[in-house]
């Protein structure tokens, strides 16, 4: 495998009982990239995203087929902890869901589930984590309030810092500005500029605009299927196949 | 999987409308400034001056459609390379509309009386740029990049017929230049400039055929030397 690659899927299929939602994707993420996933919907891309840390286990008669490799550990093999996986591969939502707790408690969750005690170290855990998500000027002066009375903005990024206070390899991020405004979006698309110093981010974004604007290579899906990848400058000012094409410029969907 | 034209789509068919009116406004203004030079008919060179304007003003709108429908639309891939190269083209074709106002008004200038011999040394040049701008422009109509290939490696032809015109000239300018007026000696650096005005047509013919690659493979062929291979093939050897 690739070491440059954080993360690699190889001839993956996966099925929903009988239904096949994805063909043969193979697909490696460079490390320190971030890779925006398009595609009109249904054509796999959340499907595929939630593979890359299992979190389509849980759904009955779910089937992956294929290898995805996270430093040349298969994660879908028998002895890979699911937990430990969801540590180094963390996930944000379309939809901020923070935990009905404080702010603090939100970012200090998933440290104390991985065993950290020392009270100093999580207290600098957590604000290392809040000014990673550009978020620690806005709310210092209320970390102990509730997560919920925050804006759904800032309860993105406190969910962006809660993935990223266990210090994971890879970022997955379902949509993550979707359901927010225009500085609100503004300010996680800035984030992802100085996170990626850190880990890999792989997005999935509906919005073609940001997937162009934020991402340095962009997989584009089709039914299931992979059908482009590369280079985002690339794709989208000179696509090779004539489906992409016919995507990014809006000529179907 | 397809649907009916988008926004987008409309707007870029505009876009497209307006430059291939634009480069038809200019296409007659190269053909009646020549037509003027060749009659001596002053009344066509005021015309091709006077409507420069017009040509301006294309150019004006075309560069605000295509500002606006990057604004607006974030084209990409095809659409945002068409839309590049139209705000190029502009360019283009307004300095050939301007060319061909500096000949019309070189006719106003000699009072529409230059000596049949200066317009008989650069016929050759005046047809091939003539030629090169309505190839470069039914190239972009077209889409097509063989004919706009054959435009840029042409540019040979270009500098052969004006080393022609040139040579020509010069024995025109020395044989009467001591005559009576001096009229020779007029006729002939005018006839000189002309040929310059021409060679910049044929150069900027050669840009717009290299946006119509671009627009369709999105590679910049601009500053990219023709192997002497390529030129070989396109001529079929020596
Ligand atoms: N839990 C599920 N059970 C059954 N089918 C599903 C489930 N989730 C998604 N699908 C199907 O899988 C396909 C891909 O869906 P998805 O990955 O959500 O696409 P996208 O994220 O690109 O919109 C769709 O046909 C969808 O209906
Ligand atoms: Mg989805």
């Amino acid at each position: 495998m690739d070491t440059a690659c954080a993360l690699s899927a190889k001839n993956l299929d996966f099925f929903y009982g009988p239904a096949q939602a994805l063909f043969d994707v193979s697909l490696s993420f460079p490390k320190h990239r971030i890779t925006a996933l398009i595609g009109p919907s249904g054509c796999g891309k959340s499907t595929f995203l939630r593979c890359l840390n299992r979190m389509n286990d849980l759904i009955p008669g779910a089937r992956v087929k294929g290898s995805i490799l996270l430093d040349e550990a298969d994660i879908n093999a028998p002895r890979m902890d699911v937990v430990s996986l969801r540590r180094r591969v963390g996930m944000v939502f379309q939809k901020p869901n923070p935990f009905p707790k404080t702010i603090f408690e939100n970012v200090a969750y998933g440290l104390r589930v991985n065993g950290a005690r020392n009270a100093a170290e999580i207290s600098d855990a957590v604000e290392a984590a809040l000014c990673r998500a550009a978020m620690f000027h806005e709310v210092k002066d209320r970390l102990h309030t509730s997560a919920l009375g925050l804006s759904g903005g800032q309860q993105q990024r406190l969910c962006i810092a809660r993935a990223l206070a266990v210090d994971p390899d890879v970022l997955l991020m379902d949509e993550p500005a979707s359901a927010l405004d225009p500085i609100a979006t503004q300010k996680i698309e800035e984030s992802l500029h100085d996170l990626k110093k850190r880990l890999t981010i792989i997005i999935v974004t509906h919005n073609m605009q940001q997937a162009a604007r934020v991402s340095d290579r962009t997989a584009f899906f089709y039914m299931g299927r992979l059908v482009e990848e590369g280079d985002t400058e690339t794709l989208f000012t000179r696509p090779t196949e004539k489906q992409t094409q016919d995507y990014i410029t809006g000529r179907f969907g | 999987m397809l649907h009916k034209e988008t926004q987008l789509q409309q707007c870029l068919t505009q876009l497209r409308t307006r430059l291939l009116v634009m480069s038809a406004a200019v296409g007659i203004a190269l053909d009646e400034a020549l037509a003027a030079l060749v009659s001596g008919n002053m009344g066509r060179a005021v015309a091709v001056v006077d409507g420069d304007a017009a040509i301006n003003s294309l150019e004006n709108e075309i560069d605000e459609m295509a500002l606006a429908l990057l604004a607006r639309h974030q084209p990409v891939a095809r659409d945002l390379r068409l839309v590049v190269a139209a705000l190029r083209m502009v360019i283009d074709l307004e300095r050939i509309g301007d060319e061909a106002v500096s000949i019309a008004e070189r006719v106003l200038i000699l009072q529409g009386k230059p000596p049949q011999d200066v317009t008989l040394a650069m016929a050759g040049l005046m047809r091939t740029a003539k030629e090169s701008l309505k190839t470069a422009v039914a190239a972009f109509k077209d889409a097509d990049v063989r004919a706009a290939l054959g435009i840029i490696e042409n540019d040979d032809e270009c500098v052969q017929k004006e080393v022609l015109a040139l040579h020509r000239m010069m024995d025109h300018f020395c044989t009467d230049a001591g005559g009576a007026h001096n009229s020779g000696a007029q006729a002939g650096m005018h006839g000189i400039l002309i040929c310059r005005s021409l060679n910049r047509i044929c150069r900027r013919a050669a840009n717009m055929a290299e946006h119509t690659c671009f627009i369709a493979e999105g590679v910049n062929i601009k500053h990219v030397r023709v192997t002497t291979d390529q030129n070989a093939s396109g001529r079929g050897g020596p």
